[in-house]
C-alpha cells in the first residue's frame, strides 16, 4: 500500500537529542492516530517535517528495529487493527515507503507490536477473545512471534 | 517476561495495588525501567506521570518506583538515557530529565504527537534462550514448600493434604458495564474450574503438570478437602515450561529455605487428578459436579 507524504508544520523550540525522531501524530481528543511522521533536523538547526499519511487506513503506534531499518506500524482499517511493516527498510531519506500486512487479517485487533533481540516480532491480539473483567471492553493478551511462527 | 512469553512475573501485583503501569521501555545504561504511571483505572490515550523502576530489590518494594515528573500529563516515554526522556504531552515533544524538569523541542500545529522515537540504531539487547517447547500442550509448576509463606499461622507441617488447580476461564463476551455483575458481585468477574488435585508431599513439596497458555490458580486443602487458603491472582505457564515457586504468598526477593535446598524436585511431575475433588455443595470452593479434564 502506498505511503504519501504530506506537509506538517510546527513551532521549534528545542533542539532534538538526535539527528531525527520519529513520531505518531493524530488529531486532538481522538484515539484515531494518523501518521508516521519525521522530524529532522538541518544543518541550521530547523526542524523539517515528513510525515508519512496512510491512506485510507490510519498508523496507530509504531516500533522501531535496533538498526532502525524497518518500522513496524499498526494501523488502523474499517474494522480491525493490523500490525504492517513497510518493504522499504530505510525510511530516511525517502518520500514514500511502501506497507505489507504481515499478520493475519481477520475479525480480531493486532496491536502493539515490538522487535525481538532476534528479530522476530511480537505483538498483542484480541484473537484470543478476552474480555476485560468489569467492563465492555475487549483486551488484547500476548500473542505469537511471526516470523518463527511461535 | 522472557521473549518467548516465559518467567512472566508483575510488579507489585496484589501486593501494592493502584495505578496502571504502561508503554515501558528499558533505560540505556542502567538496569531501569521506564513507563508511564496513569493513575487510577488509567487515563485516556495512556496519559500519566513519567516513572521509573529497577528491579533490583524484587519485584514488591515500592521504593523502587520513582514518578519522575511532576504531572500525570505525559505520554509515551523514550528514554536516551538514565538522565534523559523523550516525552509527548499534547501538541508537543518534550526532553524530560531524571528530576522531571522538561523542554519543549517541538509543537505541532494542530495535531497531537505520540510514541516519540529517535531514528538512531541502538545495541541489539540480549538474546534469551528459549524456556518453552511449542510443542508441547502442559508446563510444570514445581513449589518448594507450601509451608512458606504469609497468613499460615495456626497450620501446621502435614495439614495440607492437597494442592487444588483452578483455571480462569476466558471471558468470550460482556454483558455490563460495571458496577453488578451476573457471575457474582464484588467477588469475582470470571468463572472457575476445577483441574484436579495435586499431592503434597511430606517436605511440603508439590510438582504437577498444568495446561499450558491458561491462567491457573491454586487453593491448599485440608485433610476435609476444605481451603486453607487460596490464591487470588493467576500465573500461566507457556508449553514445556517449568515455573519454580518457593512458596504460596511468600514474599517474592525469598529463596527456599536450607533444609530445602536438597528436596527441590527433580522427578516427574504430577498430573492433577481431576476426580480427586468430591463435588459438595458446601464446599469452600463451590466448585459443583460436572469438572471437566485437564486439557
Amino acid at each position: 500500500m502506498a505511503v504519501a507524504a504530506a506537509p506538517f508544520h510546527g513551532d521549534v523550540v528545542g533542539n532534538l537529542p538526535t539527528d531525527a525522531v520519529a513520531v505518531v501524530v493524530s488529531r486532538r481528543h481522538v484515539a484515531n492516530r494518523d501518521a508516521t511522521a519525521v522530524l529532522q533536523e538541518d544543518a541550521a538547526r530547523v526542524v523539517a517535517v515528513e510525515v508519512f499519511v496512510v491512506r485510507p487506513i490510519a498508523v496507530q503506534s509504531q516500533a522501531l528495529d535496533a538498526d532502525v531499518g524497518d518500522i513496524l506500524a499498526v494501523e488502523q482499517g474499517e474494522e480491525t487493527r493490523d500490525l504492517r511493516l513497510p518493504l522499504q527498510p530505510k525510511i530516511l531519506p525517502q518520500r514514500a515507503i511502501q506497507f505489507e500486512a504481515i499478520a493475519t487479517a481477520g475479525p480480531w485487533d493486532d496491536v502493539e507490536g515490538a522487535y525481538l533481540p532476534d528479530g522476530d516480532l511480537v505483538f498483542c491480539s484480541t484473537r484470543a477473545r478476552r474480555y476485560i473483567g468489569c467492563w465492555l471492553a475487549s483486551t488484547a493478551t500476548r500473542s505469537a512471534s511471526i516470523t518463527s511462527g511461535r | 517476561m522472557n521473549p518467548d512469553g516465559s518467567g512472566s512475573m508483575v510488579y507489585f501485583g496484589n501486593m501494592h495495588p493502584g495505578g496502571v503501569f504502561l508503554d515501558a521501555q528499558p533505560v540505556p545504561g542502567s538496569d531501569q525501567l521506564a513507563f508511564i504511571h496513569s493513575p487510577g483505572h488509567g487515563m485516556n490515550e495512556h496519559t500519566g506521570f513519567v516513572a521509573t523502576l529497577t528491579p533490583k530489590r524484587g519485584p514488591d518494594d515500592r521504593s523502587s518506583l520513582v514518578q519522575v515528573s511532576r504531572e500525570a500529563a505525559y505520554r509515551d516515554p523514550y528514554p536516551i538515557s538514565p538522565s534523559e526522556f523523550l516525552v509527548a504531552r499534547g501538541n508537543q515533544l518534550l526532553l524530560m530529565d531524571a528530576e522531571g524538569r522538561s523542554e519543549v523541542l517541538f509543537t505541532s500545529s494542530g495535531l497531537d504527537i505520540q510514541e516519540p522515537r529517535p531514528l538512531v540504531p541502538r545495541p541489539r539487547p540480549p538474546q534469551v534462550a528459549p524456556r518453552s517447547d511449542p510443542a508441547q500442550s502442559t508446563g510444570t509448576v514445581v513449589l518448594a514448600d507450601v509451608y512458606t509463606g504469609r497468613a499460615m499461622a495456626g497450620v501446621k507441617r502435614g495439614d495440607v493434604k492437597k494442592l487444588l488447580v483452578l483455571e480462569d476461564l476466558p471471558k468470550p463476551v460482556n454483558f455490563h458495564g460495571g458496577g453488578a455483575q451476573p457471575i457474582g458481585h464484588g467477588v469475582t468477574s470470571t468463572l472457575k474450574r476445577v483441574l484436579g488435585t495435586a499431592p503434597i508431599e511430606a517436605d511440603g513439596s508439590a510438582a504437577f503438570e498444568v495446561p499450558a497458555l491458561r491462567s491457573v490458580h491454586f487453593a491448599l486443602l485440608d485433610d476435609k478437602e476444605q481451603s486453607i487458603k487460596q490464591m487470588r491472582s493467576f500465573v500461566t505457564v507457556q508449553p514445556g515450561e517449568t515455573m519454580r515457586c518457593v512458596g504460596c504468598h511468600e514474599p517474592r526477593v525469598r529463596s527456599p529455605s536450607g533444609h530445602l535446598r536438597g528436596h527441590l524436585w527433580s522427578g516427574v511431575p504430577h498430573q492433577p487428578d481431576p476426580s480427586a475433588v468430591e463435588p459438595d455443595a458446601h464446599g469452600p470452593l463451590g466448585q459443583g459436579s460436572g469438572r471437566p479434564g485437564l486439557v
